[in-house]
């Protein structure tokens, strides 16, 4: 024990170790050691190396924590990859518009997607301890299908969008992305639909290569301005603490 | 009471001390156990305010002396609890 607190009694800044630390050694010869006096060396020495922080060292440490958990947590989150399929929709009308949203609506229906999860195994360990309605209701929040605004004058005449599908595997998103596709354009020419547009496929579902979830930097970014504004906050209140102790005294 | 500060400044109001003596000291008399970075905490800060200085010694074991600005400090912050306590019996009594 008494070769535990002498190694706690190193933890002091060596500027305070210059003064106090041979005598703080001579009382720990002295005194009988015990856990409660090993904990009390550790946090005197961690509040000792806390009041003699400047501002700087207080914002730097903190950012730095503050990355690392981000860091930290971005490793936890879930990879995701995302494969797009770019459609072309003629003519650009309210008429179109409501197609693909009747399309839309169509492929997300449970009868659409079910046959797709089992195709693909897809969720298998959610499928597991989820009723398959749950399961349908998460592959819808991995499906999503945006219409682009209206890149040049002269593409006023055809709508452009996007079907994306999230998937932690990036060639079963892709695979996943094709069938989503291939739905579309079945469904554009079913006669129950009624439709008068016409379909393109200009970039079929692609194959991701980089993951689109988590993203690190931005989780970096994240932990970095959170260590910052925590910095801040911790350099605030260190100071009006030393600042009520000499006013105290 | 349980300030460090002031249980320093009450043990080497009765002379020099350096630190393990203090510890023993304000054991026995407050009934309260300093631990070796509480005690240090408390030296170097009234240290840091003139209240307490280091007696030239050769040993290890620095002895400390309270300054007359501590001898002042301390009776101002006992003359304080002493009302606090007053007030408190007296109306613990009524």
């Amino acid at each position: 024990m008494k070769r535990t607190m002498r190694f706690l009694a190193r933890l002091y800044p060596s500027s305070w170790r210059k003064r106090y630390g041979a005598e703080l050694d001579a009382l720990l010869e002295d005194a009988t050691p015990s856990a409660r006096d090993a904990f009390d060396i550790f946090s005197g020495a961690l509040k000792m190396q806390m009041t003699t922080w400047s501002f700087g060292r207080i914002m730097l440490a903190c950012s730095l924590v503050g990355i690392l958990v981000a860091a930290a947590v971005s490793f936890a989150v879930p990879v995701h990859y995302r494969s797009q399929a770019v459609f072309t929709a003629t003519p650009a009308s309210e008429f179109t518009l409501d197609t693909l949203k009747d399309l839309t609506r169509n492929i997300s229906s449970w009868e659409s997607l079910n046959p797709v999860i089992q195709e693909h195994n897809l969720y298998a360990r959610e499928r597991a301890r989820m009723p398959l309605d749950d399961v349908i209701e998460k592959m819808k929040q991995d499906i999503t299908v945006e219409t682009l605004p209206l890149a040049s004058p002269r593409s006023r005449d055809r709508l452009t969008f996007v079907v994306q599908f999230d998937y932690p595997d990036p060639h079963v998103a892709q695979q996943v992305n094709a069938a989503l596709a291939s739905r579309f354009i079945e469904g554009n020419v079913d006669p129950r639909l009624n439709s008068h547009a016409t379909l393109q496929l200009p970039a079929p579902p692609n194959l991701p290569l980089r993951p689109a979830a988590p993203n690190r930097m931005g989780f970096a970014a994240m932990g970095l301005l959170a260590g910052l504004i925590a910095g801040l906050a911790f350099a605030t209140v260190l100071r009006s603490r030393r600042t009520a102790t000499v006013g105290n005294e | 009471m349980s300030d460090p500060s002031l249980l320093v400044l009450s043990s080497l109001a009765g002379g020099d001390k350096h630190g393990y003596a203090m510890m023993e000291d304000i054991e026995l008399f407050a009934g309260v156990h300093l631990g070796p970075g509480t005690l240090y905490g408390a030296i170097t800060r009234l240290e840091e305010r003139g209240w307490i200085r280091a007696v030239d010694s050769k040993d290890r074991r620095q002895p400390y002396t309270i300054t007359g600005a501590g001898r002042q400090y301390l009776r101002d912050q006992l003359a304080n609890l002493n009302r606090v306590v007053r007030a408190g019996l007296r109306r613990l009594n009524a």
